[in-house]
């Protein structure tokens, strides 16, 4: 069987930073941070007090087909598909088209994990004096005839790619839930369905709204945030030697990935090409990376070689980089491991430095991100790089965009449970 | 392309653990379903699994208390069907874990939003429940105790997230990313639909269960060379829109199957009166299309009907139920058996299992 060219046609985000991905990026190169104290519940008292949310009216439709835009979850990932779709100029397919199409998103846990789960929770427990029970009562009062079908959609977004669907005519859906590698996760098996020729167009990405009273501090008990809450900006610093965690970061991204066939049979204008995707699993331990960085430069090598090339054929490398001691150490050596001698040569910078960490949507919105650098020609840097760990001895584009032609960028994605991907965006050469 | 077969298959279920305790179930042997209620609503049956003690399992990995009851489901199903591969640990590095789940971790959610609300999180909630919050744990958990370092995901796709871990496991090993793949669901949401019920008074569903269905997808190279007897062929996993005559006619079409080959179709059906309405539709839409003929000598089963809801792990549970019923020579003295899973919107999966012919 043949491969088909998987090309790059449109992009769209709701982050942080904002929602035009040609700001956000312009924004990003300038090293401008979003990081800060967290507003959407009071974190007095929390080790980690501090987010990087989305603080601006987000515009999205209310309903998209049958779907109510009815949770912020929804209208940010809504929003970025929206965008994604009119930046490709694609309009939605009818008829037998529709099975050509696919949706590929990544869903976290939706915004109505603490006012859902937890009041529920409390009443099969019989503690109904709890004052969490008028939450449950007012949920209650507010849910339409058909509990399950909304109550339960709160939880894992499962309207999103639906509604999604509804954008872009498509027939298939799927949602994956790969933790913080699953945003490339989606990525690269839309990517695969179009290679395969099972589809001509996906919609790919991911959405996250994890700035919760539950995630924060449950995150913050694996010691895997930035207790830096007198000074938020400075808290996410991947590859510095004083790192002590990431921030949880909220929004959405999407591409829009087509056949190159397919794109240019309807003239649309290529962004970039997505060459090549890897997976593999640590299989070390639920939480920490392998420390040798073993299974990330496999996943690497694999995407490498999936694209075609060689180690050396790399000029940038968008790194997952959190900002954890683990995962940033070992990042680096599976980078050394996977690009040898070049490593020392490549440009490697986190994003993360500057929105913190999206969970299911990171791997969308740096692919985004990604496909901006090969097209604009600035890396973007890693901010908050002070000091060195000697531990951490690659060229991380310390605090300063730097203007480079890019023509391929390696994206890592790495997540709980050991799962790494790694996606390949390369410059489309018509 | 080659072909890929199921060497393996394990679940979890409120019948026991294991297919052995499936098939009991199938034949009307095993315990009846529990009756419960959440308070002032009407008892309904539940086929609740709940916490998990399993030796078998204890002995495979030294972590194995930190494992949630949620992730354990997976864990004990993935055991089982590794063990009936007979893989070795050194012949399992490059296989991978694909598992779908509907709600997932809701009850370790449920856990830890208490633990959050009630005690205070600083003081009352342990990271080993938090863990378990996460909808990959069981897949992590599996690859990290059986040292799985192929391709790892978790697909939330709804009802049809088990059977979409196969097609797209199918893919993986198409693609040669890894010559095997554990695919399945796994879910636990009991608590929470009871609650749910007790305001849905024209609910008509099935029994609610919860647990795990796994099988382990081998190429057939990587088989062969292991010289092993498969359960079955996996011969593909089709994905159609539109009524279940049309899907089935797209199985025929896309997998080369003749209805004439198949002896069974496991529908997804909660009742047995929706079970003879889509057969009386199969039949009727058959004749029409001339081809009725082509229906006689199959069986129509639903599963669920006797084995509760199963959601996004039914994909799983239903393979390794289609599994079950398997004969000398085949279902039904045919070479072929369809197990129908719903998936999102009006999308449903349909995975087609092939007689467990030893590869030349």
């Amino acid at each position: 069987m043949s491969r088909q060219k998987v090309v790059v046609t449109g992009l769209g985000v709701v982050v942080p930073h904002g929602d035009d991905i040609d700001a956000v990026y312009q924004r990003i190169i300038r090293g401008e941070n979003e990081c800060g104290r967290i507003t959407k519940f009071d974190p007095e008292g929390f080790l980690c007090q501090i987010g990087s949310e989305v603080k601006y009216e987000v515009e999205a439709p209310d309903m998209v087909g049958p779907y109510t835009v009815h949770n912020d979850a929804l209208r940010y990932v809504v929003g970025a598909a929206d965008r994604a779709v009119k930046y490709a100029n694609l309009d939605a397919a009818t008829g037998d088209e529709q099975d050509r199409r696919a949706i590929v998103l990544s869903t976290g846990v939706g915004p109505a994990n603490i006012d859902f789960l937890g009041p529920i929770a409390l009443r099969l427990h019989g503690e109904d004096s709890d004052p969490y029970t008028s939450d449950m009562a007012s949920f209650y009062a507010q849910a339409p005839d058909e509990p399950e079908a909304q109550g339960l959609d709160e939880f894992h977004l499962d309207t999103a790619a639906p509604a999604c669907a509804v954008l872009i005519g498509a027939a298939h859906v799927n949602n994956t839930a790969s933790a913080c590698a699953s945003g490339s996760h989606a990525v690269a098996d839309a990517a695969a369905m179009i290679a395969r020729g099972e589809v001509d167009v996906a919609l790919a990405g991911g959405v996250c709204t994890p700035v919760t009273r539950v995630l924060v501090p449950g995150f913050a008990m694996l010691q895997a945030l930035s207790t830096r809450n007198d000074d938020p900006e400075h808290a996410s610093r991947p590859f510095d030697a004083g790192r002590d965690g990431f921030v949880m970061g909220e929004g959405a991204a999407v591409l829009i990935l087509e056949s190159e066939e397919h794109a240019k049979a309807r003239g649309a204008t290529i962004l970039a090409e997505l060459a090549g995707w890897g997976y593999s699993c640590d299989a070390y331990r639920l939480t920490d990376p392998q420390p040798e960085g073993v299974g990330m430069a496999l996943c690497m090598t694999r995407a490498i070689e999936s694209a075609g090339l060689k180690p050396e054929d790399v000029d940038h490398v968008n790194a997952h980089g959190t900002s954890t001691p683990y995962n940033d150490r070992a990042e680096t050596l599976a980078i050394k491991k996977a690009l040898g001698d070049h490593a020392y040569k490549t440009p490697v910078s986190s994003n993360k430095s500057m929105f913190g960490h999206l969970i299911h949507a990171a791997g969308a919105l740096e692919g985004c991100l990604s496909v901006k650098t090969i097209l604009e020609g600035v890396i973007p840097p890693t901010a908050n790089y002070e000091e060195a760990d000697p531990l951490c001895d690659l060229d991380y584009v310390p605090n300063t965009g730097r203007p480079a032609k890019v023509d391929v960028i390696l994206k890592n994605s790495f997540g709980f449970g050991g799962m790494n991907v790694s996606v390949v965006y390369r410059r489309y050469e018509g | 392309m080659g072909r890929r077969f199921i060497v393996g298959a394990g679940c979890v279920t409120w019948a026991g653990l294991g297919i052995e305790a499936l098939e009991q179930a199938l034949r009307g042997e095993a315990p009846p379903f529990a009756v419960e209620s959440p308070g002032s609503g009407p008892s309904i049956d539940v086929g609740r699994v709940g916490p998990i003690k399993d030796p078998a399992s204890a002995a495979t990995y030294r972590r194995w208390g930190q494992v949630d009851t949620y992730s354990r489901y997976g864990y004990v199903a993935a055991r089982l069907a590794l063990e009936q591969s007979g893989l070795t640990l050194e012949e399992r590095e490059a296989y991978g874990v694909f598992l779908g789940t509907s709600y997932g971790c809701m009850e370790e959610n449920q856990r830890f939003d208490r633990y959050t609300i009630k005690e205070g999180v600083l003081k009352g909630a342990s990271p080993l429940v938090f863990k378990g919050t996460v909808d990959n744990a069981p897949a992590g958990w599996i690859a990290v105790a059986f040292k799985l370092r192929g391709p790892n995901a978790t697909f939330v796709s709804g009802d049809g997230a088990g059977a979409e871990s196969m097609w797209s496991g199918l893919r993986q090993i198409e693609a040669m990313r890894a010559p095997g793949l554990l695919c399945g669901g796994v879910e636990r949401f009991v608590d929470l639909h009871l609650v749910l019920r007790e305001r849905d008074p024209d609910w008509q569903g099935a029994t609610l269960s919860e647990g795990s269905g796994v099988v382990l997808v081998e190429d057939e190279a990587a088989m062969r060379a292991r010289d092993v007897t498969p359960l079955a062929e996996l011969v593909g996993v089709v994905r159609h829109r539109g009524s279940i005559t049309e899907g089935l006619q797209a199985v025929g079409v896309r997998l080369g199957l003749r209805l004439e080959d198949v002896g069974l179709v496991s529908l997804a059906t909660p009742t047995l009166e929706r079970l003879a309405e889509e057969r009386a539709e199969l039949e009727q839409s058959a004749k029409e299309g001339g081809h009725g003929a082509a229906l006689e000598g199959i069986e129509f089963v639903a599963d669920k009907v006797t084995l509760g809801e199963f959601h996004g792990a039914w994909g799983g549970v239903a393979v390794c139920a289609a599994l079950t019923r398997r004969e000398p020579g085949g279902w039904n003295g045919r070479k072929y058996a369809l197990v129908h899973v719903r998936g999102e919107g009006d999308e449903s999966f349909y995975v087609a299992l092939g007689e467990p012919v030893k590869p030349e």
